[in-house]
């Protein structure tokens, strides 16, 4: 069986994955190609986050509360890379190579190092906690986005 | 204070535990900063030293010019580059500030800058007075960093994996320092000293292949995953590789008492042991999903083929000067320089938007990352970075004035690093005023 901590790092390293492409297609300067990815890397994340947000997070929080404090650091950065995502959406439609190479670097650092801290503190936590999610959002995962 | 920009937002997740996962403990951005720009003024000086007095410096490695170099390399740039993070890492790492985190480390930056000058002169004047007076400092400066690290530490009762080996690396700062502080008793002809030239050697391992070394690998085993996507080094690969570099070095040093084959040759296993690491870091990197060469990585990459180098020049022969400027300006120089291209960016792009949320501007655009220190500025040092070392490597096989050529190179690579440094600060600083306006 899946634990939560599975779904949910093979669900990043998707994202990674997608990220990968459409950097490569911004710096080839390839727009249409670069803001199909975009689009695409970006509603991986929603659907990532939404996971997160609508159904671990809070049962996780009722089940731990000493987990408040982690995922109030989580959400914040959800809205840090929200912010970022929008910004580079808005380079790429602008064609900018210096723009949306900058936008997505940002995005790359914030986005890892948000990832190490869910994959090895908050997901194991999870895992302790609520291990009756494990099957629903392995499910979640397995529906198209 | 601690919490920098953000204390509104600190205070509601510091209720509870944050389990160190929040940057927002971090300090202010100014106290990176303040040593990072002073590490860069320290490489400026090694450059004109090389303009002055090139001819010197590169007759042997015991004239006081090249050991005062070393220094400045050592403790004028590397301390000062490696607390200075360490001060901004730790709340991270550790999930709990350093206690008065702005008065301890201005106390420890001013120390740290003082002793390193006047150890430095005191080398190159042969003053012995200015030599115990720096070396005083530095141990004062090293204590009480140390000190504020284990409370920060115990306090937050976290063990965050990679601060045991953090940890470990710092540890060798002590025998550095004590042994450090010992030979220059016996230079000063104060105690005599059996067998200086071994003594040194294992003076300087402990300084570094201990503390530089093990400190560099970790923080570079930390990040890469993170800013360049590479698969992460298993955490207990890591654990077992720097205890037994750690052993091996109480190995050598006993050496020095205990005359043994089996102690003197560890030393060459831990060469061996690092050649290993940085392979399988340069593995890693090669390996990577993001093909992207950043020039961050750039720096990295190169430090890690200088660490190649540096051990096949060792193990050839003779060559202790190519050897020392391979290991000190090859590695020691050019991958905390990659690293500090990322962080700073990084850092600077964080504080403002934790600022951005505590002041509620989201109408406001930031910039990212390749504001405050751009590819092609990066791009312009590391062609002087690398260009100076390759000429003062010429210029040690060939002497003659081809060493002040060197130097002034050495001083332009060191001079843009301190520009692109405090333009990043600069930036930094009217994107914060725009924010509270
Ligand atoms: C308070 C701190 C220190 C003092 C007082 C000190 C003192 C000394 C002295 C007296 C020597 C010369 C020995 C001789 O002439 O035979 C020396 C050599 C050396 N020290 Fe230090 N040291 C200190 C810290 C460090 C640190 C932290 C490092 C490295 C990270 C370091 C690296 C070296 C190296 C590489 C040499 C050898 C230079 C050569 O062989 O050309 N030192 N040190």
């Amino acid at each position: 069986m899946e634990t939560i901590k599975d779904s949910m790092t093979q669900d990043h390293r998707r994202c990674d994955d997608i990220f990968v492409e459409m950097e490569q297609a911004i710096v080839q300067q390839q727009w249409p190609e670069a803001d199909r990815l975009c689009r695409e890397f970006i509603a991986s994340m929603e659907h990532h986050f939404k996971i997160e947000e609508e159904l671990l997070f809070p049962e996780l929080e009722k089940a731990a509360p000493q987990a408040g404090g982690p995922v109030n650091v989580m959400t914040m950065e959800h809205d840090q890379m929200r912010h970022l995502m929008k910004q580079l959406a808005s380079s790429v439609d602008k064609k900018s190579k210096e723009l949306s190479t900058g936008y997505s670097d940002t995005l790359l650092v914030t986005m890892q190092q948000h990832n190490i801290k869910e994959e090895s503190v908050l997901y194991p936590m999870a895992d302790n906690a609520v291990p009756v999610l494990a099957d629903e959002i392995a499910k979640a995962y397995a529906e198209p986005v | 204070m601690a919490c920098g920009a953000s204390a509104t937002r600190c205070h509601r997740v510091g209720i509870v535990k944050t389990a160190g996962l929040s940057l927002d403990q971090a300090p202010p951005i100014d106290i990176p900063f303040k040593f990072f720009l002073t590490a860069s003024l320290f490489s400026v000086i090694i450059g004109l030293l090389l303009i002055v007095k090139g001819e010197e410096v590169f007759l042997s490695r015991w004239t006081p010019l090249a050991l005062g170099i070393t220094h400045l390399i050592t403790i004028g740039f590397l301390a000062q580059v490696m607390t200075g993070a360490m001060i901004q890492l730790l709340p991270v790492l550790a999930g709990s500030p350093i206690p008065a985190v702005i008065t301890i480390s201005r106390i420890i930056h001013l120390s740290l800058l003082s002793g390193a000058i006047l150890l430095v002169t005191g080398f190159i004047f042969s003053h012995r007075f200015s030599l115990f007076a720096g070396a005083g400092l530095l141990a004062a400066a090293f204590t009480l960093f140390l000190i504020a690290a284990l409370i920060s530490l115990v306090s937050s009762g976290i063990r965050h994996n990679n601060a045991v080996s953090l940890g470990l690396g710092w540890l060798a700062i002590v025998p550095a320092v004590a042994i450090g502080i010992y030979l220059a008793m016996g230079l000063t002809g104060i105690a005599s000293v059996s067998d200086m030239s071994r003594l040194t050697a294992i003076h300087l391992s402990w300084g570094v292949l201990g503390w530089v070394g093990i400190v560099l690998f970790a923080t570079v085993f930390q990040l890469i995953p993170i800013f360049y996507v590479t698969k992460e080094i298993p955490t207990h690969i890591r654990h077992i590789a720097f205890a037994v570099i750690f052993s091996l070095l109480i190995l050598y040093s006993l050496s020095h008492v205990i005359a043994s084959r089996l102690f003197e040759n560890s030393l060459v296993l831990i060469v061996m042991l690092f050649l290993l690491l940085g392979i399988t870091v340069l593995y890693a990197i090669h390996r990577r999903k993001r093909k992207i060469l950043d020039i961050t990585l750039l720096f990295v990459l190169t430090g890690l083929v200088f660490l190649v180098l540096a051990a096949i020049v060792w193990v050839v022969g003779d060559y202790d000067l190519i050897v020392g400027v391979l290991l000190l300006g090859g590695v020691c120089l050019t991958i905390p320089i990659g690293i500090i291209y990322k962080v700073i960016p990084f850092l600077c792009w964080f504080h403002l938007q934790s600022l951005q949320v505590k002041q509620e501007k989201f109408s406001y655009s930031l910039p990212s990352m390749k504001h405050f220190i751009s590819d092609k500025d990066a791009k312009r040092h590391y062609y002087l970075h690398v260009g100076a070392i390759f000429m003062v490597i010429i210029s040690i096989v060939f002497p003659g004035p081809i060493v002040r050529l060197s130097g002034i190179v050495f001083s332009l690579s060191s001079i843009y690093f301190l520009k692109n440094v405090l333009f990043a600060f600069l930036a930094f600083r009217r994107e914060q005023k725009a924010l509270y306006v």
